[in-house]
């Protein structure tokens, strides 16, 4: 599989943004992902492999992040992104 | 986490007042951070030294994060994950360890750098939930620094504007340092009334509340809380109508204590025209400036180990002397009593005279330490003579045991006043000696330390600690830390009619002091000089002002014949009620 680029819009919609809590989720979750992944954010741009750099970004329920994925394996974690930003990141909406 | 569910915590009230402001979880320290640099071929170790307080700080997460989890604590468990995450994040690990590479500095110092600049970018973040995360971070990165600097403590003096300060508990010289003008409140889990952070919250008038169960991690910061030093309640996340009704309520306390200032310039006399004597223990020096506004005639007591506890050197003779002297012309036409150092020998670097102390508080501190340290012990001597050229000044020597330690002290006095003599340096030669009547052996001997001294001062917090063998910084006994014991209310008799018998003033420094309830008390029991802190000045100055001697005889006689404290708070408190009543 040769190595591609693609780049996707998604939402915020949990309730409390991109806190502490999603945010380590994402980062556990692309430690099993090859692909480089960045997420642009109000003009900010960040790699999104460190919790400190996803909380710099501030992203509050409703905020638009731009998810780029480079890699082999780019498709399979965009997926997996934007399945985890749709799912509020788990998080239980009576405990909000 | 609910929306804005109010949470009502009950605590120990230490020191009256109404504080609303943001929560400032204390933990551990990361000022003072030295910078030097560091050869290459040193700095692999500095690299090993950073991963290795990387490598404690996750087990210490770890190990929390289990117990938590056994605890059903699973949603604080969570967060210790994310920051057990955050531990590994690239900024944490790979990122460090090139700048101490590159900068070649000590890590402590490179991480402190470091950590200082995304902190300043997170702080241009306006939302304030997302600025709130910070903390997290701040939470990883004293644990970090903890572990770098491990005999290093951390400071008060990092807080902000309108602090509540949370806290496990604060050593002395926590609250030394503290920047005490944006601190609107202590809220502590352990720590009861006696402490040194009581006495300076209420050298200061900040509302301070004891034992409290607060919730243990500051992921869930609230944005305010309220602490009502009066009843000792504390409420986190307060409704709109709750902060309304506290923010009345603040008000009013302030305009009452406005009131009883206004009494500043009256005299400390009852009714009936016996006259008191009403000073201030001091710990800091600046209280001074609040001193006559309250109305006190005099210092009673200068904790003169704050010196110290704010840094770690000891002050040179000069130094101190410069100190004591202010102290002694700020006071003006009235006396000032500096008490010599109250420490244990951790505080002069003696560790290994400290380390194997089980129980310092019975062991080799106060005058115990001086007698061994007689170099510091007689620096601090010619500077408090040197500054008794300039007024009248008192020494006072603590936690007298016996008469030899007295002898043993004034022999010392004798020695630091010839050196001054042969070096021509003015001095008041009659200067006054007192001892504090702390230890239940020293009241039981009082008239025999009263024939070698010129002053007697009850410090009744230690007396009721070591009378009642009573632990008073553990919440779990501090129910039995009473002065209201009949042991103790003997023992201030005794005291005070042996000084009178000898002629020789007797004072009540401690705590019991400042408490309006016992004011009647004390005078009735004989008392002519009281020494509280500033703050407290007013209140008892006033009550002073409403009773009378005869009365105040009449129920230190019934106090007397008392037999448990419960019986005695009653009767007091029925007086001061009665007091309150009335006007």
């Amino acid at each position: 599989m040769s190595e591609q680029t693609i780049t996707k819009k998604v939402r915020v919609i949990n309730e409390l943004g991109l806190h502490t809590r999603p945010a380590t989720l994402i980062v556990k979750l692309l430690q099993e992902c090859k692909s480089e992944v960045t997420f642009t954010c109000k003009k900010e741009t960040i790699n999104a492999r460190s919790i400190l750099n996803i909380l710099m970004l501030a992203a509050q329920k409703n905020a638009l992040v731009t998810i780029t994925v480079k890699g082999v394996d780019a498709h399979e974690t965009m997926e997996r992104l934007v399945e985890s930003f749709e799912s509020r990141f788990g998080e239980d909406l009576t405990n909000v | 986490m609910s929306k804005k569910n109010e949470i009502h915590l009950q605590g120990y009230p230490i020191c009256p007042g109404i504080a609303i402001g943001r929560p400032f979880y204390f933990t551990v320290a990361e000022e003072n951070i030295p910078e030097f640099s560091v050869p290459d071929d040193q700095i692999e170790k500095e690299v090993d030294r950073y991963y290795s307080a990387l490598k404690s700080s996750r087990m210490d997460l770890l190990s929390l994060q289990q117990r938590l989890q056994k605890e059903g604590g699973n949603e604080a468990a969570a967060i210790l994950g994310s920051h057990l995450e955050i531990m590994r994040d690239p900024f944490m690990t790979v990122q460090m360890e090139e700048a101490i590479r590159q900068k070649g500095k000590n890590t402590e110092y490179v991480f402190k750098t470091a950590i200082g600049e995304y902190e300043q970018k997170f702080r241009k973040i306006t939302d304030v939930f997302f600025r709130e995360r910070l903390k997290d971070f701040q939470d990883i990165s004293r644990r970090i620094i903890g572990h770098l600097r491990k005999h290093e403590r951390c400071t008060l003096a990092e807080l902000t504007y309108r602090s509540i300060v949370f806290a496990h508990e604060l050593s002395p010289s926590d609250t030394a340092e503290a920047n005490t003008d944006v601190i609107e409140a202590f809220v502590t889990r352990s720590g009861a009334e006696t402490s040194h952070v009581a006495i300076m919250a209420r050298a200061k008038g900040i509302p301070f509340v004891s034992n409290v169960d607060f919730p243990s991690l500051s992921i869930s910061a609230p944005p305010q809380v309220i602490v009502d030093g009066r009843s000792g309640e504390v409420i986190i996340n307060p409704t709109e109508e709750t902060l309304a009704l506290f923010k009345e309520e603040g008000n009013k306390f302030k305009i009452h204590v406005k009131g009883l200032k206004q009494s500043g310039s009256l005299e400390a006399e009852t009714v009936d025209g016996y006259k008191t004597r009403l000073s201030a223990n001091i710990e800091m020096f600046n209280e001074l400036d609040t001193l006559h506004q309250y109305g006190g005639e005099g210092v009673g007591l200068f904790r003169s180990e704050y010196l110290f506890l704010a840094r770690d050197v000891f002050p040179s003779e000069e130094e101190q002397f410069l100190v004591y002297r202010s102290i002694v012309e700020k006071v003006g036409d009235h006396p000032s009593v500096i008490r010599t150092f109250d420490i244990g020998g951790d505080k002069l670097g003696n560790f290994h005279m400290s380390r194997y102390e089980k129980n310092p508080y019975l062991g080799c501190r106060a005058i115990r330490l001086m007698l061994k340290e007689r170099t510091v012990f007689k620096t601090q001597i010619r500077a408090i003579l040197r500054a008794s050229a300039f007024g009248e000044v008192g020494i006072l020597f603590p936690m007298i045991s016996g008469v030899l330690e007295l002898r043993e002290a004034k022999a010392i006095v004798e020695e630091a006043k010839q050196e001054l003599l042969e070096k021509g340096v003015p001095f008041a030669r009659n200067i006054s000696i007192g001892c504090m009547i702390e230890v239940p052996s020293a009241a039981i001997t009082c008239d025999i330390l009263a024939k070698e001294c010129d002053f007697l001062s009850i410090g009744t917090n230690d007396l009721v600690q070591y009378s009642l063998a009573v632990d008073r910084g553990n919440p779990a006994m501090s129910y039995l830390y009473t002065p209201a014991h009949p042991s103790i209310v003997r023992m201030i008799k005794m005291v005070v009619d042996e000084g009178n018998l000898a002629e020789k003033p007797v004072s009540v420094c401690g705590e019991i002091a400042a408490d309006p309830r016992y004011t009647p008390l004390l005078l009735g029991l004989g008392v002519h000089d009281l020494s509280v802190s500033s703050p407290s000045l007013p209140v008892v100055k006033n009550v002073i002002r409403r009773i009378s001697i005869i009365e105040a005889r009449k129920l230190a006689e019934h106090v007397l014949t008392l037999s448990t404290a419960i019986e005695v708070e009653e009767v007091l408190e029925e007086a001061y009620r009665k007091l309150q009543a009335d006007t």
